[in-house]
């Protein structure tokens, strides 16, 4: 079976006005199935969300795809359409969600006539009838009494509810699959497990393919099936989620790991990685990584690390630690 | 609500009654009254009589008719032009949105004082209704550079981006995303362009062009008492106080409204 969405090479290139261009994505490669829950990680400034825009064509202005791209769903090429083209996926086929549910409500309109907007963009449905779904699908994602709450204005509602309904808007279109972009970041702790444990129902009931963009791994390690790392514009690692646990290969992947606090190891003080992410405009030659890296050697300053299979199923891009594991 | 704003919603509520109700409480504005010309104020006529016989207060009550075809009429016209080139020039990034941002810049430009008297050298002396229309076409620029602002706020907003993602088209996200945002900015500037409207009005009829005799406009009124002054200064109580009240009523009213839909500082 071939995956619903497969992406190749997928590049984004920023051209400027005063002429110089930089690339913001360089070379990302994924596939997720019906069903599959994907999680896309790193840190801020990687392109993680350039990615997830990119792939129902919601590039900001100057940006554009490298020529090498290809996206496919379901068996269509989607970079060769045109925008009015691309709008028949939007919704439809892709729907997104985004960080920050307060201000991806409309203020000035009321929840479910939001919610109805998004049901009679895809089809021609009566009001009447088009409300009634929407009360179903705020039910669906979990709103208490949804049937009052369609009236509800978008400010009367806490950022949990908000998620909910952004994510009823979401699958109004009946979609394949669910670009979140960090959904849970702007939310309490206790509420982002809510929101997750949401999404995760919705793709097993509607067998929905979910592409989770986030820096959180702790959301990772309950959710996704897989796990791609990116950094610097390029996938560094993907595996299960079980192996990126048990077995990193990556040393920026350790760091991540290693960054994470933990309820059964003492350790006097939280360990972190050193320096910040490189900005597109000054990637370091060689490794984007080497920079910061506790293990590298003179070669990486050179050689971009191919992405290679270490195992079936775990892929990681660094020469150094890849070497070691294949002798 | 603030005494300002009272003040400023009384007077209005009281000036549009006396524009609607009054012209049938007062005698013919028109007709001239006989032998009284010069009249001072007294019990026939409370505020005397013009040089041709006609009695002050009767025109200064229709006068408030033109005040308010003017305010209401050069208001809609100026906040439907200028809510709809704000919202198209703002909302979204193309050449033509460009094109039409540099063209509200241009209009801003244009002195619009200058702009009217070209305007009505061209279509000589106009009606009530003509010259209102003229005055919502002049007026409009301030309310896009408003609505334009608003426009591009929320072109980058969430929920504009959202509603793309899920398959909005580019008219849809402007009329249903963007312009009911855009709005509530350009109400507010265009109810504060009212007092420019009647001053306006008043000035090109002071000049001489603007509403066609025998309407009567006090911005007319107060230039035919002009070489009257020192015989019968009673001429120019009637328009003088109106204009004031009504400019005064219709600057209240807007900082009300700002005041209510500007929830930052409300």
């Amino acid at each position: 079976m071939s995956p619903l969405l497969e992406v190749t090479n997928l590049s984004v290139e920023f051209r400027r006005d005063s002429g110089d261009s930089f690339i913001a994505v360089d070379n990302v490669s994924l596939a997720i199935n019906a069903g599959e829950l994907i999680a896309l990680v790193g840190e801020s400034g990687c392109g993680k969300s350039l990615t997830g825009l990119a792939l129902p064509g919601l590039l900001p202005d100057g940006a554009r795809l490298g020529e090498q791209s290809r996206i496919v769903l379901d068996g269509t090429e989607l970079t060769v359409l045109s925008e009015s083209g691309l709008r028949q996926y939007r919704g439809r086929r892709i729907a997104m969600v985004f960080q920050d549910p307060a201000s991806s409500l409309n203020p000035v309109m009321r929840v479910g006539d939001q919610v109805v907007e998004a049901i009679e963009a895809h089809r021609k449905i009566a009001r009447q009838q088009a409300r009634q779904r929407a009360v179903e699908l705020l039910a669906e994602v979990g709103i208490a009494d949804a049937g009052s709450m369609v009236d509800a204005w978008p400010h009367e509602l806490s950022g949990g509810m908000r998620q909910r309904v952004m994510l009823a808007i979401a699958l109004a279109g009946e979609p394949d699959l669910l670009v979140a972009d960090e959904p849970t970041t702007a939310l309490d702790v206790t509420v982002q497990a809510q929101i997750l444990e949401l999404i995760d129902r919705l793709r097993i009931q509607r067998s929905l393919a979910v592409l989770l963009i986030t820096h959180d791994l702790g959301i990772v390690a309950s959710r996704a099936d897989r796990v791609l790392v990116m950094y610097a514009g390029r996938i560094v690692e993907q595996t299960t989620t079980a192996r990126l646990f048990d077995a990193p290969m990556h040393p920026y992947t350790r760091g991540l790991l290693a960054a994470i606090p933990r309820i059964d190891v003492t350790s006097p003080a939280l360990q972190s990685i050193a320096g910040t992410v490189p900005s597109p405009t000054s990637w370091p030659e060689g490794c984007r990584f080497h920079p910061r890296c506790p293990l590298g050697i003179e070669q990486c300053r050179r050689v971009i690390p191919p992405l290679v299979e270490v195992n079936p199923d775990h892929r990681a891009a660094c020469i150094v630690t890849t070497a070691v594991e294949g002798a | 609500m603030k005494f300002t704003a009272r003040i400023g919603v009384t007077l209005s509520i009281l000036l549009a009654a006396v524009a609607m109700v009054g012209p049938w409480l007062v005698g013919d504005p028109t007709v001239a009254s006989g032998s009284d010309f010069l009249a001072s104020p007294s019990g026939s006529h409370l505020l005397g009589t013009d040089p041709f016989g006609r009695d002050v207060l009767a025109r200064t009550v229709h006068g408030a008719r033109v005040s308010l075809i003017v305010a209401l009429v050069s208001t809609v016209v100026a906040l439907m032009v200028g809510v709809a080139l704000g919202v198209l020039a703002g909302g979204h990034h193309n050449p033509v949105a460009r094109a039409l941002s540099h063209f509200i810049n241009f209009a801003l430009a244009v002195p619009r004082v200058i702009l009217l008297l070209v305007l009505v050298a061209a279509t000589g002396r106009l009606g009530p209704w003509a010259l209102a229309l003229m005055l919502g076409l002049t007026g409009w620029p301030t309310i896009a550079r408003l609505a334009r602002g608003e426009a591009l706020r929320l072109e980058h907003s969430g929920f504009v981006t959202a509603s793309e993602a899920l398959g909005a088209s580019l008219p849809r996200r402007l009329l249903r995303e963007i312009l009911p945002g855009a709005l509530p900015a350009g109400l507010v500037a265009a109810t504060l362009g009212i007092a420019d409207a009647l001053l306006l009005e008043a000035g090109l009829s002071y000049l001489g062009i603007g509403i066609r005799p025998p309407h009567p406009s006090w911005g007319g009124m107060i230039l035919e008492a002009q070489p009257y002054l020192a015989q019968a200064p009673w001429l120019l109580f009637g328009p003088a106080v109106a204009l004031v009240m009504a400019t005064v009523a219709a600057t209240l009213l807007g900082e009300a409204l700002r005041a209510r839909l500007n929830p930052v500082q409300r």
